[in-house]
């Protein structure tokens, strides 16, 4: 039952006939880790507690600096030098005390990452490096929890979902046959080049509709397996399918890695 | 779905001489390519960095290990673009 303060609270989403009372009851219980608290990390995350998310447990190794203010929307002012699991936690619950927020202020390793993963409903990758990106992957792909990833940079942004989970929505793709990279050599970070905080925010936004489509419907309703490309110039989405590699070193059936053969072309 | 994935080399060496070019096109611009280019050459004709980059005909993503074997055809629509990790 939701109490009548909860339901107030909640009552434009609870209206939605997808979500209704029992969505709202799902997402109250809901667990979500949400991996960096960057400018996607930031949108999504504030989505997430406004709509009811029970947990979140928020990863992130950084301090706020002045030049994060621009798109990383959560942090404030007077917060610059704290670290972002702390701010964004102060953040967080002044937006909704019901909010039960765990922080992580460091960079998991597997073991650990493997830990977090199983005791969460879906996974957001907001981080900001290849590395982190390819082992998220590699350990949602593992526990069949589902990931939901986007990235930004300039004024382009990449969203995916891959539902990971056994069954008939079992995944035929993981991120890796997407991006079969364990390092990216060109400025790919915020930190390094420009971007545009709304374009970042749009991309951490999708994250948020996904996993409250997930966790108060129990499935996703955007498709699965898809590459939306976003161009904050023309303001215009693509979408593309993504398809299995079979040589891709994560959910692939042959033995060699993408990558063995681009090193060792045959 | 895509007709133009893994067309073989001897299917279209039927209908055109070696020294032939097709036109297809990269991100909505018209480009030039040998007969017979595959999606790897597209990387070596543009000179483009190893690693990075994502292909995609007919808004249908080929995976890594397909770019030697994804043969060109006439008027087939790249999208060829950039791995990004930002957040």
């Amino acid at each position: 039952m939701l109490s009548d303060q909860a339901f107030v609270r909640y009552q434009r989403q609870i209206a939605l006939p997808e979500i209704g009372e029992s969505g709202q009851r799902d997402l109250n219980n809901a667990h979500v880790l949400i991996i960096g608290c960057g400018g996607l990390g930031s949108a999504a995350s504030l989505y997430l507690a406004s709509a009811g998310v029970g947990k979140l447990v928020i990863v992130d190794d950084d301090k706020v600096e002045a030049s994060n203010l621009q798109r990383q929307i959560i942090y404030r002012q007077n917060q610059i030098g704290q670290l972002k699991t702390t701010a964004a936690s102060d953040q967080l619950l002044a937006v909704n005390p019901d909010t039960r927020i765990r922080t992580l202020y460091k960079r998991m390793d597997k073991p650990q990452l493997e830990l977090e993963v199983m005791l969460a409903d879906v996974v957001l990758d907001c981080s900001d490096n290849m590395p982190t990106r390819q082992m998220v992957n590699q350990v949602c792909f593992e526990q069949n929890t589902p990931l939901i990833t986007a990235a930004a940079i300039g004024w382009q942004g990449q969203f995916s979902v891959f539902d990971y989970r056994d069954g008939e929505s079992k995944a035929n793709a993981c991120y890796r046959c997407l991006f079969p990279f364990n390092e990216l050599k060109q400025a790919s970070k915020c930190s390094d080049s420009g971007v545009l905080g709304p374009v970042v925010g749009t991309l951490g936004n999708y994250q948020a509709i996904a996993a409250i489509q997930l966790l108060a419907t129990g499935q996703f309703i955007v498709a699965t397996e898809m590459l939306h490309l976003f161009n904050g110039l023309t303001l215009e989405w693509k979408t593309m399918a993504i398809s299995q590699d079979s040589h891709c070193s994560v959910c692939g059936t042959s033995e060699q890695d993408a990558n063995y053969l681009c090193e060792n072309p045959l | 779905m895509n007709s133009s994935l893994q067309i073989s080399e001897s299917q279209c060496s039927d209908v055109h001489s070696s020294s032939k070019k097709i036109v297809i096109a990269i991100n909505d611009a018209p480009q030039q390519v040998p007969l017979g280019s595959n999606l790897q050459s597209i990387i070596d004709q543009f000179s483009l960095a190893d690693t990075g980059y994502v292909f995609a005909i007919n808004n249908q993503v080929v995976p890594r290990s397909e770019w030697n074997s994804t043969m060109l055809i006439e008027g087939d629509n790249i999208s060829l673009f950039q791995a990004i990790a930002g957040g």
